[in-house]
């Protein structure tokens, strides 16, 4: 008997107690490993990993630290920026996680301790862990932007992070007045949400067509090619022919500095251009928390195996979503919550003392560029221990698509939002 | 229900950001739970192969082999 790891065992003892009806002994044998896993953010990533931890194995003692009460999700968000929907409509409480028996923690991780597996909290509580997860999402690289600091997104939002932002960039389209300048400035890669900008763009130009129809928006790319760039281009033209222009970082896109209180932008080629709304999306790095506690790289991500998202740094520390290096998956909620599931996998067959089977990664970015018009990017994924996490499938939208095929990927697009919300958050 | 952890359910949590979690959608794309084997099986050969008409699903199948074709419709078709 004593051969067997516990699971087999309590798998064992469950079938003949169930075959004997003695309920004692099946509810001693729920216990499991009752190892204790702290994750660190309700987001996509976080929200996700604690959900499936538990389906895989219910007896594990799952603690998410998440400050905030009501999570607003940057999918979707573009819509409530743009006025179509209510910020209401994106955002997810904790009480289903709650009823399934996730302790929620509302409160923010101030360090981890890994070499003594401690996190301690702003509230003064600190919690030991048998496995941590962090999921902290992302911060911004203030020091890269010249000219502005965390403060001034409150007058040049970037709404990278929803919520408040959300609000500050919708109120301030809503006041502008007509035939003035909107500039979306887009950083360099890697960051979270490859398309996000340019969907951004799209909506925006939704809104004002509708009721600011003079307005311009001028996109100042740090890049000089972009995700999905034809079918958004194609989009642009059809859509809101002449109000878009975007301006790729080798012909003046990149920008050297930002006066706030004008609400200029300097770039490198030596242009200056005055706006009416300025979202300047910064450059990123892996949330805060992430970098303090030790685990990340020169460039601000998280290495980690790419097979267990085990942290390369620390033991028993896992790193999933925008946060960490997931070789060619991008940054976004879809893969965060794919990483949650392969991670919670190789969480509970590692506190068995058994093997993980093969893990499939997955990925869709569904970007909208009106309310009727939605298009895609797809991957499937594996990994490799010499390439780490490789494509093995997938796709675009195709560019020749009529519009009822773009119509059917705005309603699929929804689809997906309710059900990846669900498995996260539901 | 309990979720396993075998190489099916690992290739079928894939599945879930769209198709709801253990394939039970909640809004505009459809559910694939308690389907046939034989049917997903099908359905997902006819994406890859291009016979059936779709917006994402031909470009998902094309990152699944046979193999992990049958597990996944395994997999779904015993979720209720
Ligand atoms: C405009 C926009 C549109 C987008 N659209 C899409 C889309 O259509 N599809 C898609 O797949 N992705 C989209 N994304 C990307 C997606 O939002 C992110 O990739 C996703 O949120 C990443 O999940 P995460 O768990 O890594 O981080 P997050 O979802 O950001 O979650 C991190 C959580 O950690 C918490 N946290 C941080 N630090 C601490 C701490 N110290 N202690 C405790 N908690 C902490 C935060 O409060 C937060 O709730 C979009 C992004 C933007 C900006
Ligand atoms: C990006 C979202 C997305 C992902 C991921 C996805 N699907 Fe689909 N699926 C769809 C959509 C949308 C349809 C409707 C057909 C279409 O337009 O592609 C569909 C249709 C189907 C159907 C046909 C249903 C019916 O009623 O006939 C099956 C079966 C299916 N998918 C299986 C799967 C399996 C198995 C996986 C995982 C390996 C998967 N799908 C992953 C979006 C998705």
């Amino acid at each position: 008997m004593k051969h067997f790891n516990r699971r087999k065992f309590c798998k064992l003892l469950g079938f003949s107690a169930v075959q004997l009806s003695v309920a004692g002994l099946l509810s001693s044998c729920s216990k499991g490993t009752s190892a204790r896993v702290v994750i660190v953010g309700g987001g996509f990533g976080g929200a996700t990993c604690a959900k499936y931890l538990l389906r895989f194995d219910s007896s594990l003692q799952i603690t998410l630290v998440e400050p905030s009460e009501k999570y607003m999700t940057c999918p979707f968000s573009n819509m409530v920026i743009t006025g179509v929907q209510a910020p209401d409509s994106i955002s997810h409480g904790y009480s289903a996680q709650q009823q399934r028996g996730v302790e929620v923690i509302h409160a923010k991780v101030q360090a981890v301790d890994a070499t003594v597996k401690m996190v301690a909290l702003d509230n003064g509580e600190v919690i030991h862990y048998d496995k941590l997860v962090l999921s902290p999402g992302i911060d911004f690289k203030w020091d890269a932007v010249e000219g502005m600091s965390a403060r001034d997104a409150e007058l040049i939002p970037h709404a990278w992070r929803a919520g408040r932002q959300t609000s500050i960039l919708r109120d301030q389209l809503k006041s502008m007045d007509d035939g003035g300048v909107v500039v979306v400035a887009p950083p360099e890669n890697p960051y979270r949400c490859p398309p996000g900008p340019y969907e951004r763009v799209s909506l925006i130009a939704h809104y004002l067509r509708q009721h600011k129809p003079k307005t311009k928006i001028l996109v100042l790319d740090a890049k000089d090619s972009f995700s999905k760039q034809a079918l958004f281009q194609q989009g642009w033209d059809e859509l809101y022919p002449g109000m878009v222009e975007w301006v790729s970082g080798s012909k003046g896109g990149r920008i050297d500095e930002v006066d706030v209180t004008t609400r200029t932008l300097h770039t490198e080629s030596g242009d200056k251009h005055k706006a009416d709304v300025i979202n300047l999306i910064p450059p990123q790095k892996a949330g805060e928390v992430a970098i303090t506690s030790g685990f990340s790289n020169e460039d601000g991500w998280c290495p980690v195996d790419q097979r267990t998202f085990e942290s390369e740094i620390h033991k028993d520390v896992y790193i999933i979503g925008d946060a960490c290096i997931a070789g060619k998956m991008p940054k976004s909620g879809f893969a965060a919550n794919s990483q949650g599931k392969v991670c919670a996998a190789a969480i509970v067959s590692s506190l068995w003392g058994e093997d993980m089977p093969e893990p499939s990664y997955v990925n869709t970015c569904y970007s909208l560029l009106s309310p009727e018009y939605g298009i895609s990017v797809a991957a499937v994924y594996r990994y490799d221990e010499n390439r780490g996490i490789y494509k093995t499938g997938g796709g675009v939208s195709p560019v020749d698509a009529d519009a009822s095929y773009r119509l059917q990927e705005a309603r699929y697009a929804r689809g997906w939002y309710d059900s990846i919300t669900m498995d996260a958050f539901g | 229900m309990a979720a396993e952890v075998t190489r099916g359910g690992m290739l079928s949590n894939s599945c879930a950001a769209c198709h709801g979690t253990d394939g039970k959608s909640p809004g505009a794309i459809p559910s694939i739970n308690g389907k046939s084997a034989e049917y997903i099986s099908q359905a997902m050969h006819d994406f890859r192969d291009g016979k059936r008409s779709a917006t994402v699903m031909g470009r998902h199948a094309s990152g699944y082999s046979d193999e992990d074709i049958e597990l996944i419709a395994d997999y779904f078709s015993s979720r209720p």
